[in-house]
């Protein structure tokens, strides 16, 4: 045993009564599972004829939905993008203009950029005001074929796209009271049909923008010479033409009088804490499950004058 | 060398000792209420004495064990999603201590791809490279995972949380 802090799970152990169980089950369950290959084939044949109806069927109801789409674009005018690109790509995404109803986490495993790395993976720096939101409902299929562990709930993807307008511009091409659209991943709701903050994974700090919110965006310029490819097949400046990696150490909001922002900003490190309740969805495998509950955490926070002497450390 | 499993009572006893906590933690770690935890170990070690794997050593038989519970433990929860089955709002935790009580609450608060990680590397003391074999996961994920987890803890656990490494 390595932690002490974690001796609490010492506590934690099955009762006498689920060993006497187990022990008389085992006793019970006396046919071997060698006897039993019949049935275990006619289970696994059964399991593999569903399995391929349902690639079947999902064959040929995705190429009626291609074409449904590409009739309805052609006479209505759509709401679905075609992807400027790369035209036969079946990529596609789709701009909302209400946040979907559902938390589709992106669940992702990914380390924080350092501080360096975020100064210096910024083609912009900006302190601005968000004013409006719009929401982007992106195809990940091409994306979601990649994993190791095919991930069919996992379809479609929600990102954000924050308008905003400049206050301040500290790097990169921009202007005081230029108006920028910065694509965010993962949904933020923006506090427009959900009045709790929503906890979600790597994305923390974006959680708290609401309209008004005013922040500090690390964002990259999509049409820069470092050109992001998505594995979707489209280029991001399709969407939008500025973006930021993740929720965390991209933004710093302001929230109450001070700014809450990713430990990974180490020049911050000497700021105080504040202590915050957020609302946590509970999620499995990147599903909500109707299990919400709040919980209350601490949010390292700094004040403005404290980031810009952090920017200007970076920024000359 | 390897181990078979023998069926008389002094030895599933013996094995039931040994492992029944381990895989009820894990399984706990993964169902976040008694009742599955308990069904899930349940079927685990009838798992065991049904197919009766070959081992090479004691070692074996705890990996095994972690590896099948696991897996077991995630297919529980796809199908919990695929019947709109809610688990249990309240998650009873019998320890005594608030302190020890919180520092568990918070764990289990945590997403569960950080939960078993972190139970493996702290609580039964495996390498991130054992745990990356015992999950069938890259190192360098579970690399990120625990780094990932150990910030949310911190964040959760201000002034009680230090890392070891």
């Amino acid at each position: 045993m390595k932690s002490e802090l974690f001796s609490g799970l010492n506590d934690l152990k099955a009762s006498n009564e689920l060993k006497r169980k187990i022990l008389l089950s085992i006793k019970n369950d006396s046919v071997p599972a060698k006897d039993k290959p019949n049935r275990s084939r006619l289970r696994i044949a059964l399991v593999a004829g569903f399995v391929m109806l349902i690639i079947a069927g999902i064959s040929v109801g995705y190429r009626l939905l291609e074409t449904y789409r590409d009739s309805f674009q052609n006479e209505n005018g759509s709401l679905v993008t075609q992807v400027k690109s790369s035209p036969s790509s079946n990529a596609k995404f789709e701009i909302l203009d209400s946040p979907p109803q559902i938390d589709c986490n992106f669940l992702m495993d990914y380390d924080p950029l350092s501080e360096g790395e975020v100064f210096r993976f910024a083609d912009i720096i900006i302190f601005g005001q968000v004013k409006d939101f719009k929401w982007v409902k992106i195809n990940s299929r091409n994306f979601i074929e990649t994993l190791d562990t095919p991930n069919f709930y996992d379809y479609f993807r929600y990102q954000t796209i924050a308008t905003v307008k400049v206050i301040k511009a500290y790097k990169g091409d921009i202007e005081m009271d230029d108006t920028l659209e910065i694509l965010l991943p993962g949904i933020v709701y923006g506090n427009k049909t959900v009045g709790n903050k929503i906890w979600a994974e790597d994305n923390t700090i974006a959680q708290n923008l609401e309209i008004d919110s005013r922040a500090f965006f690390f964002a990259r310029d999509n049409t820069g010479k470092r050109i992001y490819k998505d594995t979707l097949g489209f280029d991001l400046e399709d969407i939008c033409k500025y973006s930021t990696e993740w929720g965390e150490e991209f933004i710093i909001a302001e929230k109450d009088d001070r700014y809450i922002y990713s430990g990974m900003f180490k020049t911050l490190q000497s700021a105080r804490d504040i202590y915050s309740n957020i609302f946590e969805p509970s999620c499995t495998l990147g599903i909500l499950e109707n299990r919400s509950q709040s919980f209350e955490c601490y949010i390292p926070t700094a004040t403005f004058e404290e980031i810009e002497v952090m920017i200007e450390k970076y920024v000359k | 060398m390897t181990y078979g499993l023998s069926h008389t009572d002094d030895f599933i006893l013996a094995i039931l000792d040994k492992y029944t906590d381990m895989v009820f933690r894990l399984a706990f770690m993964y169902l976040r209420n008694h009742s599955d935890a308990e069904d899930a170990t349940q079927e685990i070690f009838l798992k065991l004495f049904r197919i009766t794997p070959q081992f090479n050593n004691e070692d074996h038989i705890k990996a095994w064990l972690i590896t099948v519970t696991s897996n077991y433990c995630k297919d529980i929860l796809k199908s919990m999603w695929s019947k709109k089955v809610s688990l249990q709002h309240e998650m009873y935790l019998p320890i005594p201590d608030d302190n020890k009580r919180e520092v568990i609450k918070q764990v289990m608060n945590l997403p569960q791809k950080y939960r078993d990680v972190i139970y493996l590397y702290y609580y039964e003391g495996y390498s991130s490279s054992e745990i990356a074999g015992l999950l069938s996961e890259k190192e360098s994920t579970i690399r990120t995972r625990l780094k990932r987890g150990r910030e949310k803890l911190k964040t959760k656990l201000k002034g009680v949380f230090y890392d070891e490494e």
